[in-house]
């Protein structure tokens, strides 16, 4: 038995992309315990909905977070449409969905980047977001945002697509597929690739569950649980593929992740051939009464949005509980006994979003 | 199962195609259109109603209503583009271009510009083939062309009609500057005299800005008073020298508010609770709407929020009206005046916004209509207690209990507006 | 007197083709992520800011434990050009890069001295098979002296010591710190330990390591290549082509393998030691 010493690592730290900030107890290289500590970041986003209109506080939801920024207006707004009894246009919901699942193409992209980054490949670090940019082009095309796109509001979207975009982005889909499948290989195959992925961080079936972890890490340890199988916005039209796999490692998460991305631009195709045309947005009379609690499925898993108003223009709470939240208790228990080098790969697997974890 | 150097192909492919990066700043970034860059104020439009800067959620938007300045600190701007949405004037504008960043935060503000007396023609010189056409038609010889060489124009002459951008054969005159409508009070218009009028119409077709219609039928000669930039076009197009310009004859329409019409008002107090600058007080015990018309900007957040239609934003009239025209049903919109000639009687009448009775300050609404004087009745067997009649009310007076099966009406909050029966969709209600 | 001339050539051009090669290096990567990527020049620029920069130390002594790391990485290589012994080179080479590790060590900050730490197991792994060169070199030409090696008649070394080339070719990813093996320290400062053994440096300290990288990229070019000459004119021509050609061929590895752990590295370094070396060892001994 080595000598045991503390190592900080983060809130700065290279291979972090967000602050978090761990202390590992170490044995030579090896993690004895780890603790974990949040709280850098935390911005007071949730307490300012007692300070702001409900409909102008879309706009501070959707920056909880950078990345996934559109999934948490899009789950502020559905909370507080389905309080208020208001059933928004069917385009709506169509262009809430494609939006949400571009947003899961880009976050996706933007992780398998990070990850080649945090092992040390960093032409396919670039190689991932010359893709993502692809997407961000055509989000910035439709929305005026690359990242935060600023089209929800109480009642439907603020932005309408042409249908002839539509199409043009379900070509276009088509070609990111086709460069994903083309880079998925180095991820998948690649011998050094695989070697720092392959049985690091395995979450074992029972401990996801007892752990509550959410989204792809829980799917990758075998357990197909999916919010968008409740059906929420456009949803319930499509077909939907949940990717698991039972492998329960890094590599099994990167790979549930690959295939989401398949699945994403699927159910993108699939939303732009049914998408209605109509109307895309209600107006709202009256405030917000009651509560209301709602499930999404964010790309990191399941996110919870709770609203609760009080007749007035302001509402009385706002809470998210996002899926990085969640999946903390798990990413600590995995890195006990794991290596130094590992540790980028498990903190980078539970793709941690601290910015949406503190608000 | 895995294999090594699995990115070459990949990477040599990179390596022997063009970079896909730009050299920027070196090459300027190129934004779609719909991106949304930076906000932009049209000040000529801005009423500084300062619903942008209620709206805000970062609060960076300063409107001063006494200095009309509206200033906004660009390092705040989260570009979310709330603002936008919420300007009743459509004065404001998100565009492509971000801010450049600086090393300290500073806030920009606009004023007010000096109201323009009128727009002035711009040339788009590539399009422009100097025949001078434009010269030859000014009604006030303005331009100056020399053939195949030089345009210029004296804006000192020009009075903005836009007659040679109507008749440039190859659009290369765009006016430029405010529209006529920011003319102001006392600018020269068109006046007719009706003794002469013939209602021929010529007028109206050679008038650069449509700002006339005849109508022969109901014998009226309308002239849209903010489109009407006085240029005299009209005037030397009369065969019977019916037009003349002068100055308005009567005092020209003030600043658009918000004027209500007592009929369909319920009092409900929906448009109070949504004027930004707190312009309008409903008292439903004496049953008066009361403007206070120096803090009204017209904004239009009342007339959207009334469930009615009861609001219309319009000059306010100057005083309670002289006998009424019989054309009176015909609304006004904003700045117009009618003139009509009744039974071939060539009658001038005197400019007026026309419409209902001066409705500020401390309009006085007539009692219930009478069909309205009862309470909400609920048809019990028609009932399924949805509740929807509980979340239309404005008022907040019915109470559902869908378990119960309690549908219930608070008499002192009722104010028989009639909303609910409106909204139920099973006909239970009737009021 | 050609060897002096040669030893004074390197001493005094050895940094600009160093830093050249660097560039080139820099600018092959970024296009091969299809970036745009720095002028060639820019390490040049890096260079100068690093020694422009305010002199903050975390120990004293570090600094001159770097600069001693770059005399005796100057030292091997300038005994390699003038011709001397090759086993007196690679135990220069040697002594430089335990003066690294020292100067890693001397800071109390633990990424740092994890950096020394997989510094001392890179070296153990790429050692063998330095060595081992040598020992195939003497096997081939029956001296240890590098002048009478390169006049050497005859085919090129290379067709008598395939296997070591290839073994040598292997481990000269560990030691230009390149992907899958910059497990000690990497180009950009994106791993576990932020920059392992020179997390610390700054400023004129880490300018040394970087000198002394480019003159230690110039003799291990330089040895590659030895493997190719055989005193005449073409052969020269020749080893300078199969030098650049193994340069641009690291720069391929690094830009398509991940980095691995440390076990892997030790694994596959002395498992292509073993293998190649060995192998080429036997075939020599029995073609004796």
């Amino acid at each position: 038995m080595g000598k045991r010493s503390i190592v900080p690592f983060g809130p700065q730290h290279p291979v972090l992309p967000e602050p978090i900030h761990l202390d590992l107890v170490l044995e030579d290289e090896k993690v004895v315990d780890v603790l974990p500590e949040i709280g850098f970041i935390h911005r007071g986003l949730e307490g300012l909905v007692s300070k702001r209109d409900f409909k102008d506080y879309v706009y501070v939801a959707e920056r909880v977070c950078g990345i996934c920024s559109f999934m948490h207006g899009m789950g502020y707004c559905e909370s507080v449409e389905h309080g208020m009894g208001i059933e928004i246009p069917r385009r709506a919901d169509y262009l809430r969905t494609i939006w949400a699942e571009m947003s899961r193409v880009h976050s996706h992209l933007l992780w398998l980047g990070l990850l080649a980054d945090g092992f040390g490949f960093e032409a396919l670090f670039n190689e991932c977001w010359r893709i993502r940019e692809d997407v961000l082009d055509m989000l910035e095309a439709t929305t005026g945002g690359r990242c935060i796109f600023s089209v929800n509001n109480v009642g439907g979207v603020v932005r309408d697509v042409d249908n002839a975009t539509l199409l043009g982005i379900s070509r276009k889909m088509d070609e990111i597929g086709a460069r994903l499948k083309e880079i998925s290989s180095t991820f998948l195959k690649d011998y050094t690739v695989k070697s720092r992925l392959v049985g690091v961080g395995i979450l074992s079936h029972e401990a996801a569950l007892e752990l509550g972890a959410v989204g792809p890490m829980m799917r990758a340890s075998g357990w197909d649980i999916d919010m968008r199988t409740t059906g929420y916005s456009a949803y319930g039209d499509l077909d939907l593929n949940i990717n698991t796999s039972n492998d329960c490692d890094c590599y099994a998460r990167t790979e549930v992740r690959i295939n989401e991305i398949f699945t994403a631009i699927d159910l993108i195709k699939q939303a732009i051939d049914k998408i209605p045309n109509g109307n895309i947005i209600v107006p709202v009379k009256g405030n917000p009464k009651s509560e209301f609690l709602i499930r999404l499925e964010q790309p990191r898993g399941e996110a919870v949005y709770y609203t609760k108003g009080n007749g007035t223009k302001y509402l009385d709470r706002f809470r998210v509980r996002t899926p990085t939240f969640a999946n903390i208790p798990a990413m600590a228990e995995i890195m006990r006994g794991c290596e130094v080098a590992d540790i980028p790969m498990i903190i980078l697997t539970i793709d941690p979003c601290i910015s949406c974890t503190e608000r | 199962m895995s294999s090594i150097l699995t990115f070459a192909g990949i990477a040599l492919r990179n390596l022997f195609s063009p970079p896909v990066t730009s050299r920027y700043p070196f090459e300027p970034a190129v934004y779609p259109k719909a991106s949304r860059g930076h906000v932009e104020i049209n000040m000529n439009k801005c009423v500084f109603c300062g619903i942008c800067s209620q709206h805000c959620p970062t609060e960076t938007i300063k409107v001063d209503r006494t200095a009309k300045t509206w200033s906004m600190n660009r390092f705040d701007c989260v570009q979310c583009q709330n603002c936008v949405n919420v300007c009743p004037k459509s004065a404001l504008t998100i565009v492509p271009g971000y801010f450049a960043p600086g090393v300290e935060k500073v806030s920009e503000t606009f004023e007010k510009p000096a109201p323009l007396t009128h727009a002035v023609p711009a040339l788009n010189d590539s399009k422009c083939v100097k025949c001078g056409w434009c010269s030859k038609k000014c009604p006030k010889h303005a331009i100056t062309v020399v053939p195949g060489k030089g345009w210029s124009v004296n804006t000192s002459e020009c009075i903005g009609c836009g007659l040679c951008a109507k008749e440039c054969a190859f659009g290369a005159i765009e006016m430029e500057g405010a529209p006529a409508a920011a003319a102001g009070s006392g600018s020269p218009v068109a006046q007719v005299s009706m003794d002469k009028c013939k209602l021929c119409g010529l007028c109206a077709k050679n008038c650069p800005n449509s700002a006339i219609t005849v109508d022969r039928k109901a014998k009226t000669w309308t002239l849209k008073t903010e489109d009407c930039v006085g240029c005299g076009v009209c005037q030397s197009a009369c065969h019977f020298e019916a037009i003349t310009i002068a100055a308005a004859p009567a005092a020209p329409a003030g600043e658009p508010v918000a004027n209500v019409d007592m009929s369909k008002c319920k009092l409900c107090g929906l448009c109070a609770k949504n004027c930004p600058n707190e312009a309008i007080s409903v008292d439903r015990k004496a049953k008066t709407w009361t403007l206070k018309a120096e803090d009204c900007v017209g904004c239009g957040a009342c007339a959207a929020a009334c469930h009615f239609d009861a609001i219309t934003i319009a000059p306010a009239a100057a005083a309670p009206a002289a006998p009424a025209a019989e054309e009176k049903k015909e609304a006004a919109a904003p700045g117009t005046k009618v003139i009509a000639l009744p039974g071939r009687r060539p009658v001038t009448i005197p400019l007026k916004a026309d419409g209902e009775e001066a409705p500020v300050p401390g309009c006085i609404r007539p009692e219930y209509n009478a069909e309205f004087v009862d309470l909400p009745q609920c048809d019990r067997d028609k009932c399924k207690y949805c509740g929807l009649c509980m979340k239309k009310c404005p008022k907040s007076a019915i109470e559902v209990g869908r378990k119960e099966k309690f549908w219930e009406v608070d008499n002192a909050e009722c104010v028989r507006c009639g909303v609910c029966a409106e909204a139920c969709p099973f006909g239970a209600l009737t009021i | 007197m050609m060897r002096i001339v040669l030893c004074v050539v390197y001493l005094i051009a050895a940094p600009f083709v160093g830093c050249l090669l660097d560039g080139c290096d820099r600018k092959i990567t970024a296009r091969m992520q299809g970036r745009q990527g720095p002028s060639v020049y820019q390490p040049w620029w890096d260079l100068q800011k690093l020694l422009a920069k305010e002199r903050l130390m975390v120990n004293p002594s570090q600094f001159y434990l770097m600069a001693s790391y770059t005399v005796f990485v100057v030292i091997s290589g300038a005994l390699f050009f003038c011709g001397s012994d090759l086993l007196l080179v690679f135990f220069a080479l040697t002594t430089s890069e335990m003066f690294m590790v020292l100067a890693a060590s001397t800071t109390s900050s633990p990424y740092s001295s994890m950096g020394a730490n997989r510094e001392l197991i890179q070296m153990t792994s790429s050692e063998p098979m330095v060595l081992l060169t040598a020992v195939g070199l003497y096997l081939a030409t029956g001296t240890f002296s590098v002048a009478e090696t390169a006049a050497m008649g005859g085919l090129p070394i290379i067709c008598k010591l395939p296997g070591f080339f290839i073994g040598f070719v292997f481990i000269l990813t560990i030691k230009m710190r390149k992907s899958p093996f910059d497990v000690s320290t990497s180009h950009h400062a994106h791993q576990e330990m932020v920059k392992g053994v020179t997390t610390e440096m700054s400023g004129a300290t880490l300018a040394c390591e970087t000198i002394a990288n480019w003159y230690e990229h110039v003799m291990l070019m330089g040895i590659i290549g030895l493997f190719c000459l055989n005193g005449t004119v073409w052969s020269m021509l020749l080893a300078i082509v199969v030098a650049l050609a193994v340069y641009f061929l690291e720069v391929l590895i690094d830009n398509t393998s991940a980095r691995v752990k440390w076990q892997t590295m030790f694994k596959l370094a002395w498992g292509v030691t073993i293998v190649c070396a060995g192998v080429n060892l036997f075939v020599l001994q029995m073609l004796r």
